[in-house]
């Protein structure tokens, strides 16, 4: 094994900093990571706090220097989240996406197995424009809502939901974070994500009805007064605010048009989004007085979820100085080795690490290490030559590996999760061994048909 | 002017082991919106009208602040058959614990400010204890506004 301490990027950590205390830095950084994500996967204190801190020990220890770990942090990354984010805690006022969730359940004419694929159609386009969490926020109460006035249990519908949601999520560059953070760090565009995962998604998204049909479906069914009770809904009265719907939309329309161009543009899809939610926030203020303009802002600003966002922060210092130290390298070297330098075999393998592991963990953490992980193998690979194979390969495999790999249990993605607690809540609890009976097998299953696509497609 | 002074005696108390629709009856015609719960001459909650509905909406509707808009959808049957449900429970299980107690000696300024804090508690009304756990009076907006009021010189 070689000697990371002395490699490449780690001469600042020779500096005054390391000597403090005499700790060797590679070893403390990559304790202190280790700890960090070990904390983070118990659950038992805040991922952001846990991160934070994590991050925030190893500057004060002087490993990482505080440069190295700002600089690490990928503002575009935040950027994207908070301004989608901003957008989606405006747009929802107006009702649009009660009222498409309930205009799709009237096309199936009321039928549950109908309800189930509207429902989940809608989830999956909504996930691949907004965060999935959001969706399901969105979506999910409608759902119960729906299944109490069908009386049917709901729990077919909310696996089918947590299903699309992270289905879905896989086809943009702005659907799942994985893809915001692959698509941030690396050049591929918003259209690149959309033309080489956007084909394989809807194929994906059938192939996993099919069995929930078999399991599910065909033993769904309501009464004719159930039934006419969801006909009875009257969607057109959930919009509450038709101006602010027609201002939504219209911002909604230009940022969907700044992500297709923002290659062309020269934009970074953060700056789209920014500037599309400041410029939903005047719409939305416009008229008013400054006092309750500033309200209005405040509490929109207040609906972002900064948990989330200083988790990101974190967990960009940790990744940094784990770079930093040189195990980052040192464990691309080691995938290198293991895989011959073969690039299928390392593309395969790691979309089935990533989907096994964004299984059992979160794959926010997990992807943010594997990035910086594989551009440092790429060099290699472009060295034993390609054959002809685009390098992008690689990126779709982790994508596809991390997004769908969130459908294997119940703790794969915060989807799921925000989902099981809408579920136990209204007494119908989703439980993490039956749900792992059907999803990992699906996940499995979901993951195949896109290895499948990647090798036939680049390879 | 203190709590002792502005407060009302006049209440119902309801008995913690009857059923709620049993322990209403009496109370339906004076249009009460919190009634206290005294177990033993000890005050341990109190029964409010606003937590019965509340208790009685779905869980996704009650919990979610984006869905205060139900004007789409159709009546629901479950809420009859919860609060049918709700009617037969005990009135130790129906009531609110989280109450809002002040001595008999609070000024009325500590008296006003509790009123309107946390709009989203469970019960509104303050509720006046003695140094014994005992029930002593019940003040809400109404009894401070009548007091001041009646003080105040408006010819």
């Amino acid at each position: 094994m070689q000697s990371p301490a002395h490699g490449g990027g780690s001469e600042a950590a020779h500096g005054a900093g390391a000597a403090l205390f005499g700790l060797d830095p590679f070893w403390t950084a990559t304790a202190l990571f280790v700890a960090s994500y070990l904390i983070i996967m118990t659950e038992r204190v805040n991922r952001a706090v846990v991160a934070l801190l994590g991050a925030g020990l190893l500057i004060v220890l002087g490993i990482l220097p505080q440069g190295t770990a700002v600089a690490g942090i990928d503002f575009n990354t935040i950027g994207l989240l908070t301004g989608m984010m901003v957008i989606v805690a405006i747009s929802r006022q107006s009702g649009v996406f009660q009222y498409l969730a309930i205009k799709a359940a009237k096309w199936s004419g009321g039928r549950p197995w109908g309800i189930l694929v509207t429902l989940s159609v809608v989830t999956a386009v909504l996930s691949a424009l907004l965060d999935n969490v959001t969706t399901v926020l969105l979506i999910v109460p409608v759902a119960l809502l729906i299944c109490d006035e069908l009386e049917v249990k709901p729990y077919p519908i909310l696996i089918a939901l947590i299903m699309a949601s992270n289905v879905g999520g896989t086809a943009t560059l702005i659907g799942d974070p994985p893809n915001i953070m692959i698509g941030t760090q690396t050049a591929l565009t918003f259209n690149d994500f959309l033309f080489n995962l956007g084909p394989i998604v809807p194929l994906i998204f059938v192939a996993t009805l099919v069995p929930l049909y078999l399991v599910y479906g065909r033993y769904m069914g309501a009464s004719e007064e159930g039934m006419a009770r969801v006909m009875a809904f009257r969607e057109n009265d959930a919009i509450t605010d038709p101006g602010l719907l027609k201002r939504s939309l219209l911002v909604i329309g230009l940022v969907v048009v700044g992500f297709v161009g923002h290659h062309q543009l020269g934009l970074q899809p953060a700056t789209v989004a920014m500037f599309g939610a400041a410029l939903l926030l005047l719409l939305y203020t416009v008229g008013l007085s400054p006092d309750a303009a500033s309200e209005k802002v405040h509490e929109v600003f207040a609906e972002v979820e900064w948990v989330t966002i200083f988790f990101f922060v974190g967990l960009f210092m940790l990744v940094a100085a784990i770079e930093h130290v040189g195990l980052l390298q040192m464990l691309a070297d080691y995938v290198l080795e293991a895989t011959g330098g073969d690039f299928f075999a390392a593309s395969m393998a790691i979309m089935w690490v990533s989907a096994v592991a964004s299984a059992v963990v979160d794959n926010i953490p997990f992807v943010a290490t594997l990035i910086p992980m594989i551009k440092s193998m790429l060099p290699a690979f472009h060295e034993a030559g390609l054959g002809g194979v685009e390098s992008s390969a690689i990126w779709w495999s982790l994508a596809l590996g991390a997004c769908l790999g969130g459908n294997g249990s119940l703790i794969g993605a915060s989807a799921n999760l925000i989902t099981a607690g809408f579920a136990e809540r209204a007494g119908h609890p989703i439980r993490f061994l039956p749900f792992l009976m059907i999803a990992f097998p699906l996940m499995l299953m979901q993951v195949a048909i896109a290895a499948v696509y990647v090798w036939l497609r680049y390879f | 002017m203190l709590a002792s002074d502005v407060m009302s005696t006049d209440f119902f108390i309801l008995d913690p082991d009857v059923p709620v629709y049993q322990a209403l009856e009496p109370v339906w015609e004076h249009r009460r919106r919190e009634i206290p719960v005294v177990d033993g001459g000890r005050f341990v909650g109190v029964l409010t009208m606003r937590e019965l509905i509340h208790r009685a909406l779905p869980s996704y509707i009650r919990d979610d602040r984006h869905f205060d808009n139900l004007t789409f959808a159709p009546d629901l049957r479950q809420l009859g058959d919860r609060l049918q449900d709700l009617g037969k429970s005990s009135v130790r299980e129906a009531m609110s614990r989280e109450v809002r107690t002040v001595a008999p000696e609070t000024s009325l300024l500590a008296v006003a400010t509790a009123l309107i804090r946390d709009e989203r508690k469970e019960t509104r009304n303050v509720w006046v204890v003695d140094s014994d756990h005992q029930l002593v009076g019940q003040i809400s907006e109404w009894e401070v506004l009548r007091h001041v009021f009646q003080q105040l010189d408006f010819a």
